[in-house]
Formats: structure tokens, C-alpha cells, sequence
């Protein structure tokens, strides 16, 4: 018994000596950042209306045109997150909304960004390092890109993200945060002045054929992901559009059927929505009145049905608009946050 | 030091009528490990100082002895000395036969450098088994201590190839083939004693494949009696150990029972984020009826163990912080290390062995042993967003210069030098502040209250319910040539499922497939279990403990009946062996899984290979000092159920051309022995054919995660083994070893690749990888060393280790046509298929270890090695390239590079410190 206590106490010893490895406190909630916090730095701010209109001043650049302002002053801008990217028609971007200033503008980040940044919450975002670029008419908060041929680029680093963009109160989407245009007043609205804001446009109609605008382009349309895009050029693979030969019932965009070739590819869908579908002639900007809903080909939805010809719909999207490069044939596009934003009359 | 088992003797001694005052001692001396006569055994009569040698039989004589009691000394190296009171009257006494265990060497070898393996092996720095085991064998015990600093492979085989046996059941892994090591980790007292056979030779339980055998005997009856405690105190893997261990050794009333516990603490100096938390028990019960004619004995053991895993990194990462140990498996969590990727796993063996000592020539064995528990690995899993693993190659400086954004790049290389905001390490704190802010109406309306986890930790588990029955039947015939004959029988059903382990401030996860709902519109096709999206409407919000992603039973029904024939001629000792055998393998799906509805649910078509090996062993020994030996083994065995199927997780599907591997095997040796001078030379030849393996992984070409699977892959491994020992003045001997092999890749193999979400076949082709080198081992390896052991019990030695001739561990995707381009040039593609070489490394280590025999009674002592002396943090051990590939965007034409390679570096300068006391 002796040589038993022995060992039990030798065990004893070696049992009491050990560790504790998984035993961690959770760490407090997410400090939520009022002006405040950014004022106290020294930091002045500028309001999403104020700083789209200090960037065209900046570059003086054409609308089409590639152009970048890097901020190099300690400014910082805050606005309510309007979208989510939860669907994927919307993809590494935030639009903010200032309802100050009835402005809003997009902030590109990485993938996800619904997670971090739900709709209806406010963010503030330090200004000083990022870059303000133009994309064919859109004005974004962004990175430096590496490439001339980019105004910046998204902010992907998660660690920058952190260090320029700051969560606040979360006081939720008002009925306020959202633009109304119908057919009485889409030719008085200031769509310019509206552009990133989120758009209900009620009692709308679905159209499917020709536009007698831009290209003279027919929708619906498609275009495969990888390819070179412009809303209203036509494209073919072998001769035939890609409205050919993705067949049957059209939706808001499309995974390759047919085709062996492109079954496996993305296609963004384009769909005409028009309050005035009046013939504006070719080679024009789209007259007002006329929109076209663009939907990503990894949208979650991309299999739903655009509305049939001549639907008439209640449509909420983010309003955004579309140029050449040399800032022609101006199309006013809508992006959904999801499929069921779309509500048929 | 020497580590000494416990002593058997087979035949009690016989009582004479003395008649006369002359009388004599005579006997026979045979291993424990193969009941083979040993000769060379030195024999001493205390007290009359009088010796004699066993001779090629191992027989042994004195003539001429007074009446009185003697004590008889066995002394061999390689073997436990043994001494034995021995009564002498008027006649020759026959001691028949004396049985010598094999010796053990240094305890300083530690069996954490075995670890364990699962199926997620590659990243871990710790996760593969070495194909090392300490022997008798002068080259092998060389081998063991020097050479697992590089994890060395004994003639570059992987660990599957080495048959692990305890108390005679092999108990390599029944789904992947490697060696068991972390069944019994940390129970090193349990387990000393071991039969070793290296190479070719094949043993008492088995015949052995290519890469030896060891059989582990826990009987308690074996176990040497008293109580054994030891405290560690190292830097390398653990901080700190303990171990206590008690043996009864076999009481009068025929009753053994032997128990041990240890536990192994903290971290090392080296890499931040692992640490050990293990523990070990071992229980064993034995008891021998009729005179230990029969003998029955039942073991228990298990080592709950929990092991933070270290991740390989690119070289670009090490630079930028400065050294080669970089863990991007931790951050700090309110403040405290935490690694998501920890090993937790319990998988108590117990085990029933009988054993009938029919006659003195006959005995036959049974065994059956069941494994069974838990066997996890987590990993850190996210639904949305950025990647969050720190380094990411998009978040690296090398990303942006490919990028041609060199200002960010230079941000990026300030923040990652300072450490700026711990942007080396992962951000657990942002983790669960993402999450507690993730309870919305959406996900409300769905699944109900709390929030919705973005991240979360998971746990992979293979757990394993493993059976086995052995039986064995020896019998010794007259002409002392030997029968050996077993049967052995295993049924594994294995569960591999993903089980949510830490909601990270959320309340649940929603189990679906984020790859599927990226690629399918469709709700039904992200749908990781079917049945309950049909029955509830919506994925399963799975809580901590709720098994997700998947899960499936893995099948192994294995049988097999084998027999040898010992038998000499002359000089001439021939073994003759043969098994054969079958394998069935099978998946079977628990869960319908959402893309492959008709094909994840159920049982996959059921395998059936055939498998079977001949050998034959010929030693001639020319006299009692040297001897030539050479080995012959062919072998066809079925292939691992880890590379028998495309995609288990997903389905059922069987990977293409699936068929049994064929292995031929010849080596032959000399062996020297004077004294204490020993010499051993061997030449070995193995070719390998027809396995098959598997590997998933996202494919930049086809932007989708596919399943890459390869037959026909071939082997050629060939070589050199050398050691000698030879003694120089006393105690002081100088040992070296010499491996000096080519193991290459023998085959293009075929290769077919699908995307993972649709099983469509995207390509096929051929892996030009024909005479590239096998990985991860040092193919020249060599050893000098000094040892010196004194009289009174100090041992000291110094060692100097050289490597050489080792490899990258290669991607077969960069060596397809599938990643060239138009624009490629010849130079190119040789780029892209080039095989790294590391540099070559040279190792000094040291020990030093005394022992204090206190009244006779009890021992006290301590060993402490040293190793990599000159510090040396700049070696290679290990690495392998990545299967991505980087996409060339300043051309016209797609065109693509390989990632940076991962690599693993030898630590620098550690010690282990060990303090034992038994009596």
C-alpha cells in the first residue's frame, strides 16, 4: 500500500501541475463612434454632398473620365448604410446616405460587407489616405490603385478597413432614407443629385424588346461576367447574343445554360424598366423616365423572373448611372439589394 | 543509458540429486523477439570469475563447477542483461533456455516526435509520423536519436510502410495506414517494451512489410517491477512533464498489474500559439493460471490530449517578422494567446490478450482490442466577408507589387514589420464583435431569436470505432526451425462529421454550403443536409455541439490469414513467408447533401481488393562475429481508404482508377561484431507502383474548388545504410551512420480533376513529375559521434549530424498541362516544374546523464540533451507548395504562377532535462 500511495501521490503531483488553455473571457462589445470621437481628434467633417462636389471641383474631370482625388486633409464623413451586399447583386460596396444633405455615395470595401455593416446603421469614415475616384460618372471612396486605368481601388485590407471606417448607432432604415419617383415626377426629380441613394420607383413598367435609345439595344440582355461590359452594346459568342442563347423564361441574370461553352459562366442580366419608352433615337443618352436594372450573375436571385412585358411594378434599387468614356450614352442603372425588392402591382 | 524491461524466464530450474562435488551449467540463449538462438552472449560464473561465449546456436557451457550457488550473468549488447541464481550439484544442470529481452535505448527519445496524424496533415508542422522507431539495431537507434531532428524517414518511406503492433495487434490506422503513435503519446513507460525489426525483417506477430516492425508489450507480468516517476523539464515541444508509473511484476498467487499516468505541459521556445495539454493512462491487468501455462490480460489506455498546431508560412512572412517560427494559427482574445487550431483527442484502446503455452515448443495467442472516442481538429470557419487568416497572400506586401501598387505595398510591409495593430496575428476580439452584432429581422424570421454567427470555430472529427482479433500460433520443431502463423480480422466504422465548437459571441450557425450558394441559385443545392431543410424549411441554426457540413461513416473490413517458416541449414537461417488477405472498403452517407441528392446519402459501391505478400529472409553468419543477410518481400495491398474517394465529404463517388498498390522490396546487409566493434552495411532497392492519391483544392484556372486524383503514381527508392561503432579507449567509443538513398518519383501518373460542386471532369491528363524527388526527408543523412560511460554510471556524447538531398514536397498541379499558356516559353515551364532543393544543414547536439544506485535499492538519476548547438535557425525541415496559382494580369494571355512555397524550420537550440527515480 505503501508503494501505491507513492504512486497516487507522485499522480497527484503531476495532475496538479497542469494548465488551463481554453479559458477566455469574451471581449467587450464594438466601441460605437459618434462625431465626438472624430472632432476630438482634430478631424473636420464634410458632408457626402460637400465631398462629391469638392472632388469634381479637385479633378475637374469629365464624367466618363478616369479621375482620382486622394484626400490628404483630415476630414472625415459620415452617412446611414442604405445597401447590403447579403444577395450579391451588390458586391464589396457600401452605399452611405446623408439625409442632411439628401447625398449619398459608395464606399468599396471587401466581400461581406452586410456583416459588418448593416443597413440602417451609421458609419463614419476618416478620409485622410483614401482615395475619391470616378467610375463612368459614379463617385466612390476607395483605396489607390496600383493601375492607371482605375480611379482606386476597393479597400480590401482588413486592417485599413479598421483604421478609416468606424461603426456608429445603428438608429435603422426610415421611410426617409428612400427617394420616391413615379410617373408624375421622374421628370422633375434631380437624378443627378439623387445618384447612390436608395430609389423606390413605384408603378413602373417591365418592357422587354428594342430601346429606341443608346445602342438601340434589346432587353433583356446578357453578358457574361469576364466580359468587357457596357449596358447597352450588343454582345454575341459564335454570332448569336447571349439573350440567343440563354434561353427560356428571362431572369434577372443567369449561370450559362445551353451552350457547353458558357455553361459555367456568369452572366450579368439587364432589365428596362420605363415610365416613357418614346422613341429618343439612336446614339442618345437614355431619356428620362427609362432605367435599367443591372443584376450581378452571383445575385442569389439571379433565377427569379423579370416581370413579364408590360408589368407594372413598385422597384426599390440603388440609383446609379453609367457612361461611355467619353461620358455619353448615359443610362441610369438600378441595382437591387434583393430579388424581393421588386413587387409587382 | 540504457532502459532496462523486465526480465522473462521461460523454464524454471531443475533440482539434481547431488551424487558427486562436480558438477556443470549448460543452456541455450534465445531473443524474446523472435525466439532466435543469439550468440556472442558473454556469461559470467560469480563468484568464480569464469566466462564463456555462446556460439552460433547460442549455446553455452561450464565444466568443471563446484558444488555451490552461482549467480550466471547474460551480457549482449542490444540485449537486457540478465543474471540468474543457479544451484550446482554433482551433474551438468540444463538451464534449457535463457531468454533475453532487447534493450531500449536513451530515454531521451521522446515520442512526441511521432505525433499524431489526421487527415489534415500538410500545415501541421507536428501532424506526420516519422517511419522512425528505436531499436537494437545499431543504425536505427542512431538514426532515432540523431536524425528525427529532421524528421528523417528510414529509407524515405512514409510511416504507413512500418507496422505498429501492440500485444500483437498491428494497430496502424485502419483509414489512412500510418503509425499510431498518438493511441498511447506520452505514455512512454507503458510502452518501453518494444520488439523492433527494421527493413525487411519481419517479426513474431507479422510478417512485416518494408519498413520493420514493432510490437509493443504492455503484459504487466513484462513490465519491470517498482515504481518508476520522472519529471521533464524541455523547450522543444512541452515545457514540462511528468510521469509515474508502478509495476507489480508477476505475484506468487499468478496475479500482474501495472498502471501509469503522465501529463505534458505549456509551449515551447520557439513558436508562439502552441503549447501542450495532455495527459496520459494506462491500467493493465494480468493474471496466469496453471503454472503460467495460461495467461490472461487486460489493458486500458488512453491519452486525452489537447495540442495547439503550428501552420507552415511563406518564406515572405518569416522575413517580415524577422524570424523563421511565424504561427498564423493565433491572436489574442481580451488579451490572451488563443489558436484556432487545436488538436483535441481521446481514443482510449483496450485490449484482451490470452496466451497458451501449449507445450514448451508450442504456444498459441489471442487478442482482441477495441479503439474507440473522440479525434478533433479545429479550425477558425467564416461565412462572409474578407479572408481572416493574417497571412492571406492578398495581404501581404509581394501582392501589391504584383499588383504594381508599390506605395501600398510599402504600407503594408511598415504595418506587418511593427506589428501594427497585431495585423500579424488573427483578430479573435473583432471576430466576436462582428458577431454579436448579427441578430436581424431576416435571419429572425428563419430561425428564430439570437445572433447569427459570421464566424465560428468548428471541429473535424474522425472518430474512429476500431476492432481487432489476432490469432497467432508458434511451434518450434525438433530441428528448432519454427512455424509462425496468425489470422487477423479488423472492422472499422469511422464517423467524419464537423461539429460547431465556439459560437464566438453568437447563438448559432446556419449549415450551408457558402461555395454551393455562390455557384447555384438554387436553395435546395447549398443544402448541407437535406432531410432537414424538408423537414423544417430552412438549414439547421446549429448550436454549439450540433454536428454541420457533413457527415459520413468511413468502412474497413479487413481479414487476413499469413504463416513463416524459420529454419537453418549450416550456417544458413532462411525464413519463409506468405499472406494474403482481402479489404473491403465503403462509404456511407448520414447526411443528403443538397448538390448530390442521389449520390451522398447511403452506401457507396463496396470496394473489394485483394491483398497478399510473399518474403523470404536468408542470414548466413559466417561465425559468431559477422554475418551476411538479404530480404525479399513482393506485396499487392489495398489502397487507403483516405484516397478512395473524390470527395467524401460530398459524396460518394470512387476516385478513378482506384486499384491495389504493388511494393517490391530486397536489401541486404553484413553485419561485424567484435566485441564491441560493430559494423553494419546495407543496400536496399524498393519500387513502389500504382498508388493512388487525392487532393481538393481551389484552382485558379477554372476559378472553382476542385478534386485533383492521381493513379499510377510510382516510386523508386534505393540506397545505403552504414553504422559502426568502435570503441577507443574504455568507455569511450566513437558511432557513426551513414544514409545515403535516391527516392524518386518513378511514373508520370495519370491524373483526373472535377469541380467540386458538380463532379464534372474539367481535366485529365498526365503529372510530369518523372524522376523529381520524394519529399520530406533528408536523402543523405550522416552521423559522427563520441560516447563515453563511465564505471560509475556517467554517460556523456557528442554528436555531429549532416543532411543533405532534401526536397520540396511537390504540387502535381504545377506540373500539368493544364497551367500552361500560350505565352510560355520553355523556361517557363521548366520554372514552373522545378523541384526545390533545401540547402544542406549540419547539427551538433550533446547529452549528459548519471545515475546514483542509492543502498542498493533505489535509482536516481538524470540525462539532459542539447540540441542544434550552434543555434542554427535558418534549416529546413519540411514545406510544401501551395496549389494555387497566381494570375499573371499584365498579359494579353491568361498565364499563371506558382504561390510561394511553405516551409517548416528546424527549431534552434533546445534541451530536455529529465529527473527519474525508481525502485
Amino acid at each position: 500500500m505503501n508503494k501505491m500511495a507513492k504512486f497516487f501521490y507522485a499522480a497527484l503531483i503531476a495532475l496538479l501541475a497542469t494548465g488551463c488553455y481554453n479559458d477566455y473571457d469574451d471581449p467587450a462589445e464594438l466601441k460605437l463612434y459618434t462625431d465626438a470621437d472624430f472632432t476630438a481628434e482634430g478631424l473636420e467633417y464634410i458632408s457626402i454632398k460637400d465631398l462629391k462636389a469638392d472632388f469634381w471641383r479637385t479633378t475637374g474631370a469629365g464624367v466618363g473620365a478616369v479621375a482620382s482625388w486622394e484626400v490628404d486633409e483630415p476630414l472625415y464623413t459620415r452617412g446611414k448604410v442604405i445597401s447590403s451586399d447579403r444577395y450579391g447583386s451588390i458586391y464589396k460596396s457600401v452605399y452611405l446616405y446623408d439625409e442632411a444633405t439628401e447625398s449619398a455615395i459608395e464606399l468599396k470595401l471587401n466581400s461581406g460587407t452586410y456583416v459588418f455593416y448593416e443597413a440602417g446603421r451609421e458609419l463614419f469614415v476618416k478620409l485622410e489616405g483614401l482615395v475619391l475616384g470616378n467610375y463612368r460618372g459614379m463617385v466612390s471612396i476607395g483605396a489607390k490603385s496600383g493601375s492607371t486605368e482605375y480611379s482606386n481601388d476597393n479597400i480590401e485590407l482588413p486592417l485599413m478597413v479598421m483604421d478609416h471606417v468606424f461603426r456608429g448607432e445603428k438608429p435603422g432604415m426610415t421611410a426617409a432614407d428612400t427617394l420616391v419617383i413615379n410617373a408624375s415626377n421622374y421628370m422633375v426629380v434631380d437624378v443627378e443629385a439623387a445618384l447612390g441613394r436608395l430609389v423606390r420607383f413605384e408603378n413602373i413598367e417591365s418592357k422587354f424588346g428594342t430601346a429606341p435609345w443608346g445602342y438601340n439595344n434589346s432587353f433583356p440582355n446578357y453578358f457574361a461576367n469576364s466580359t468587357s461590359y457596357d449596358v447597352n452594346s450588343k454582345g454575341t459568342l459564335n454570332g448569336q447574343t447571349w439573350y440567343e442563347i440563354i434561353t427560356g423564361t428571362p431572369t434577372w441574370a443567369a449561370k450559362g445554360k445551353q451552350d457547353d461553352a458558357v455553361k459555367d459562366t456568369y452572366f450579368y442580366g439587364s432589365a428596362w424598366f420605363t415610365y416613357d419608352a418614346t422613341d429618343a433615337g439612336e446614339n442618345t443618352n437614355a431619356p428620362a423616365g427609362n432605367y435599367v436594372v443591372r443584376t450581378s450573375g452571383y445575385a442569389r436571385f439571379i433565377n427569379d423572373p423579370i416581370p413579364a412585358d408590360g408589368t407594372k411594378v413598385d422597384l426599390t434599387a440603388i440609383l446609379v448611372k453609367y457612361t461611355n468614356s467619353s461620358g455619353r450614352y448615359i443610362t441610369y442603372q438600378l441595382t437591387l439589394n434583393d430579388g424581393d425588392d421588386v413587387v409587382v402591382k | 543509458m540504457k532502459i532496462k524491461s523486465l526480465l522473462t524466464l521461460l523454464l524454471a530450474l531443475v533440482t539434481l540429486t547431488a551424487s558427486a562435488q562436480i558438477g556443470g551449467v549448460k543452456g541455450r540463449v534465445v531473443s524474446r523477439a523472435n525466439r532466435m538462438p543469439v550468440s556472442g552472449v558473454t556469461i559470467t560464473l560469480a563468484p568464480t570469475g569464469e566466462a564463456v561465449t555462446t556460439d552460433s546456436e547460442g549455446n553455452f557451457s561450464f565444466d568443471m563447477v563446484e558444488k555451490g550457488s552461482y549467480n550466471l550473468t547474460f551480457e549482449a549488447d542490444e540485449f537486457e542483461s540478465l543474471t540468474l541464481q543457479v544451484r550446482v550439484d554433482q551433474m551438468v544442470r540444463d538451464l534449457r533456455t535463457v531468454v533475453l529481452v532487447p534493450a531500449m535505448p536513451q530515454e531521451v527519445l521522446d515520442d512526441s516526435i511521432f505525433m499524431e496524424f489526421d487527415t489534415e496533415t500538410a500545415d501541421d508542422s507536428n501532424a506526420l509520423p516519422t517511419s522512425l522507431s528505436a531499436s537494437r539495431d545499431l543504425f536505427n537507434n542512431i538514426a532515432s536519436f540523431n536524425f528525427s531532428e529532421m524528421r528523417f524517414n528510414v529509407r524515405g518511406y512514409d510511416s504507413q510502410y512500418q507496422d505498429v503492433y501492440m500485444n500483437g495487434v498491428k494497430l496502424n490506422d485502419a483509414l489512412t495506414g500510418y503509425s499510431p503513435w498518438s493511441l498511447w503519446t506520452g505514455l512512454n513507460d507503458a510502452t518501453r517494451n518494444q520488439e523492433v525489426t527494421s527493413g525487411l525483417t519481419g517479426s513474431d506477430v507479422g510478417l512485416g512489410g518494408i519498413g520493420g516492425t514493432t510490437n509493443i508489450n504492455t503484459l504487466p507480468s513484462q513490465m519491470r517491477k517498482g515504481l518508476r516517476a520522472s519529471l521533464v523539464s524541455a523547450n522543444q515541444s512541452y515545457r514540462f512533464r511528468a510521469m509515474a508509473t508502478y509495476a507489480s511484476g508477476l505475484q506468487d498467487n499468478g496475479w500482474a498489474y501495472a498502471f501509469s499516468l503522465s501529463t505534458r505541459q505549456g509551449g515551447n521556445d520557439y513558436v508562439k500559439g502552441v503549447y501542450y495539454n495532455t495527459f496520459g493512462y494506462f491500467a493493465a491487468v494480468e493474471k496466469q493460471f496453471d503454472g503460467g501455462r495460461h495467461r490472461l490480460a487486460l489493458t486500458l489506455l488512453g491519452s486525452p490530449t489537447e495540442r495547439g498546431a503550428q501552420q507552415a508560412a511563406v518564406q515572405e512572412v518569416y522575413d517580415l517578422v524577422g524570424n523563421n517560427y511565424y504561427n498564423p494559427n493565433w491572436g489574442y482574445q481580451d488579451g490572451k494567446e488563443r489558436n484556432a487550431r487545436v488538436r483535441e483527442n481521446h481514443e482510449p484502446l483496450t485490449m484482451l490478450n490470452y496466451q497458451f503455452n501449449i507445450s514448451e515448443r508450442s504456444r498459441l495467442t489471442a487478442a482482441a482490442s477495441f479503439r474507440f472516442g473522440r479525434n478533433g481538429y479545429s479550425a477558425l470557419t467564416w461565412q462572409d466577408g474578407a479572408d481572416p487568416r493574417p497571412d492571406y497572400y492578398r495581404y501581404l506586401p509581394s501582392y501589391f507589387v504584383r499588383d504594381n501598387n508599390l506605395e501600398q505595398a510599402a504600407w503594408q510591409y511598415e504595418r506587418w514589420r511593427a506589428n501594427y495593430n497585431n495585423i500579424r496575428h488573427l483578430q479573435w476580439d473583432s471576430f466576436y464583435q462582428t458577431n454579436y452584432t448579427r441578430e436581424n429581422a431576416i435571419d429572425k424570421e428563419i430561425y428564430g431569436e439570437g445572433a447569427r454567427a459570421n464566424y465560428m470555430v468548428e471541429e473535424r472529427h474522425t472518430d474512429q470505432r476500431d476492432w481487432n482479433f489476432y490469432v497467432n500460433f508458434q511451434h518450434i520443431f525438433k530441428n528448432n526451425s519454427k512455424l509462425n502463423a496468425g489470422v487477423n480480422l479488423r472492422r472499422n466504422r469511422t464517423e467524419y462529421y464537423s461539429q460547431v465548437k465556439d459560437l464566438l459571441g453568437a447563438d448559432y450557425w446556419v449549415d450551408e454550403d457558402k461555395f454551393a450558394e455562390r455557384d447555384f441559385a438554387d436553395v435546395l443545392a447549398k443544402q448541407n443536409n437535406l432531410d432537414y431543410y424538408n423537414t423544417h424549411g430552412h438549414a439547421h441554426a446549429a448550436k454549439v455541439g450540433d454536428k454541420y457540413n457533413y457527415d459520413y461513416y468511413a468502412h474497413v473490413l479487413k481479414a487476413n490469414a499469413w504463416a513463416s517458416y524459420a529454419m537453418q541449414v549450416g550456417g544458413l537461417a532462411m525464413t519463409f513467408g506468405g499472406e494474403v488477405g482481402t479489404t473491403k472498403l465503403w462509404r456511407e452517407g448520414l447526411w443528403q447533401k443538397g448538390l448530390f441528392p442521389n449520390n451522398s446519402k447511403g452506401d457507396s459501391e463496396k470496394l473489394d481488393f485483394l491483398n497478399f505478400k510473399g518474403k523470404a529472409n536468408f542470414e548466413y553468419r559466417f561465425s559468431a562475429n559477422h554475418a551476411l543477410e538479404a530480404n525479399v518481400v513482393y506485396m499487392q495491398q489495398a489502397p487507403e481508404f483516405r484516397s478512395a474517394f473524390v470527395s467524401p465529404r460530398t459524396r460518394n463517388t470512387v476516385t478513378p482508377n482506384l486499384e491495389e498498390e504493388k511494393v517490391l522490396g530486397v536489401d541486404a546487409s553484413y553485419d561485424l561484431r567484435y566485441g564491441d566493434l560493430k559494423l553494419r552495411l546495407t543496400g536496399y532497392f524498393t519500387r513502389i507502383e500504382d498508388q493512388t492519391d487525392l487532393m481538393s483544392y481551389y484552382d485558379d484556372v477554372n476559378s472553382s474548388f476542385t478534386n485533383f486524383a492521381m493513379s499510377g503514381v510510382d516510386k523508386l527508392h534505393f540506397g545505403l545504410e552504414a553504422a559502426f561503432q568502435l570503441p577507443l579507449y574504455r568507455g569511450l567509443s566513437l558511432r557513426g551512420a551513414l544514409s545515403w538513398g535516391q527516392y524518386t518519383y518513378d511514373s508520370n501518373p495519370y491524373y483526373v480533376q472535377t469541380r467540386d460542386n458538380s463532379a464534372e471532369v474539367i481535366s485529365e491528363g498526365r503529372v510530369y513529375w518523372e524522376d523529381f524527388r520524394v519529399e520530406s526527408t533528408p536523402q543523405l543523412a550522416a552521423n559522427l559521434g563520441l560516447n563515453f560511460r563511465s564505471n560509475n554510471n556517467w554517460f556523456l556524447s557528442f554528436d555531429c549530424n549532416y543532411y543533405d538531398n532534401m526536397y520540396l514536397s511537390m504540387s502535381p498541379v504545377y506540373r500539368t498541362d493544364e497551367v500552361l499558356s500560350s505565352s510560355m516559353t520553355d523556361a517557363d515551364i521548366a520554372y514552373m516544374r522545378k523541384q526545390e532543393k533545401f540547402d544542406d544543414a549540419f547539427v551538433l547536439g550533446a547529452s549528459i546523464g548519471k545515475n546514483w544506485s542509492i543502498k542498493y535499492k533505489y535509482t536516481l538519476g538524470f540525462s539532459l540533451s542539447v540540441d542544434n548547438l550552434l543555434n542554427n535557425q535558418d534549416i529546413k525541415t519540411g514545406g510544401y507548395e501551395q496549389t494555387r496559382l497566381v494570375k499573371n494580369t499584365e498579359t494579353t494571355v491568361d498565364s499563371y504562377q506558382p504561390f510561394e512555397s511553405k516551409y517548416f524550420y528546424m527549431f534552434g537550440t533546445t534541451y530536455y532535462l529529465n529527473l527519474y527515480f525508481r525502485f
